[in-house]
């Protein structure tokens, strides 16, 4: 990714220093040998963006290269996580619970051989991820799992999914393209999504998981008192 | 322990179970009589995995004691296909990709069954509301709402 060169591009201009003079450290910047450090939110503010986009290639090493078409031993598909979600959101401000109202998750595929199963995949993993954002949690009590059935940490039903649920496949037309594993890719964005959502809609940052009403209330509260102070 | 001699009709067969007391439907259905279908999970009738049909009527088997329904006649999903003709909930299923792990399918199935027998109309909200104590850890919901509306679209005159 190329956000570092542009986040130091930003900061010659800003401090009038040589890009070598420069380093990074926690989400912040200065120069070398001085305490000083900018936010990276600071650097866009003040050069006036609102948001940086950086753009990187990874060239894997093997893909299904590895696979012995003899034996069927090895590695069958190259797999990294490459997901995105986007939601749509409500909160009810009063008891603090997160409606998703609507639901899109995207992941590279590769060469596709079913598109049904990689539609059932990338939509059944968001549907499998509301649990983890919104309600499913595992409560331990000095090492032991206190909650260990299904009638105690809540697993996502029918009743839960988004009114408009949609996803899409990033294919790769080449025939000669890898297969690529479509497993569970669309699970690790849809929490953050949710959280930025919120976030968007209320001001609020919520930054444990499950989002739950009495945290997510918690937080609104907290935002509150502080406003009135 | 007691042991007691339990008339049952299992898929359509007269059938006569030797069971201890405390057997659950689900242990005679599964180790008794070998049908893999009904599959325990939660133990407690929260998850509907275990869903068999007795006399029509979904019942989770895992907390249904054997020697309670002498005479009931039960369905699993073995005993749906007629010869070699599946039931029509069953193509449903796989024609719209309604599966994935498919563990938890055959008592959707199940239930889907029940609910369409029962039922004269359905709409989206009381599928839902019927096929909600039945979990996919898949998430495969949105696959077995389109099954589900294809039958009821397809049994409209």
């Amino acid at each position: 990714m190329n956000l570092r060169k542009q986040l130091d591009d930003l900061l010659v201009e800003q401090l009038e220093v040589d890009r070598e003079d420069l380093h990074h450290e926690g989400g912040a910047a200065g120069i070398k040998g001085t305490a000083q450090m900018l936010g990276y939110a600071e650097i866009l503010q003040r050069a006036e963006l609102d948001e940086l986009t950086g753009e990187g290639v990874f060239q894997s090493s093997e893909g299904m290269s590895t696979l012995d078409r003899e034996t069927g031993q090895g590695r069958a598909s190259v797999h990294w996580h490459e997901g995105a979600v986007g939601v749509e959101v409500e909160v009810d401000v009063e008891t603090g619970r997160i409606r998703v109202l609507q639901c899109h998750g995207a992941s590279y595929a590769g060469r596709v051989i079913n598109p049904l199963r990689v539609k059932q995949q990338n939509e059944g993993n968001m549907i499998f991820g509301l649990g983890p954002a919104l309600f499913e949690e595992l409560v331990y009590d000095s090492g032991q799992v206190v909650n260990p059935n299904l009638s105690d940490y809540m697993i996502p039903s029918i009743l839960d999914i988004p009114e408009r649920l949609s996803s899409s496949a990033v294919e790769n037309d080449d025939e000669s393209a890898d297969v690529h594993g479509v497993g569970e890719m669309t699970v690790p964005p849809l929490a953050p999504a949710i959280g930025n959502a919120v976030f968007r809609a209320t001001g609020v940052r919520i930054r444990d998981l499950p989002m739950t009403p009495e945290r997510v209330l918690r937080a609104l509260e907290e935002a509150r008192a502080e406003a009135t102070t | 322990m007691t042991e007691r001699n339990v008339e049952l009709v299992v898929n359509g067969n007269p059938t006569t179970v030797g069971v201890r007391t405390e057997d659950t439907l689900l242990n005679t259905l599964r180790e008794g009589l070998g049908l893999k279908s009904v599959r325990g999970t939660c133990g407690i009738g929260i998850c509907g995995t275990c869903t068999v049909l007795v006399n029509g009527l979904p019942v989770s088997s895992c907390n249904a004691l054997t020697v309670m329904h002498a005479g009931a006649s039960i369905t699993t999903s073995e005993g749906l296909a007629q010869d070699e003709n599946l039931d029509e909930v069953q193509q449903a299923f796989i024609d719209k990709g309604a599966y994935q792990c498919s563990y938890c399918i055959p008592a959707m199935v199940l239930t889907v069954r029940s609910l369409l027998d029962r039922t004269e109309s359905l709409d989206a909200a009381s599928i839902r509301e019927q096929l909600g104590g039945n979990l996919c850890r898949c998430g495969t919901y949105p696959q077995i709402m389109t099954a589900v509306e294809s039958l009821i679209a397809g049994r409209k005159p």
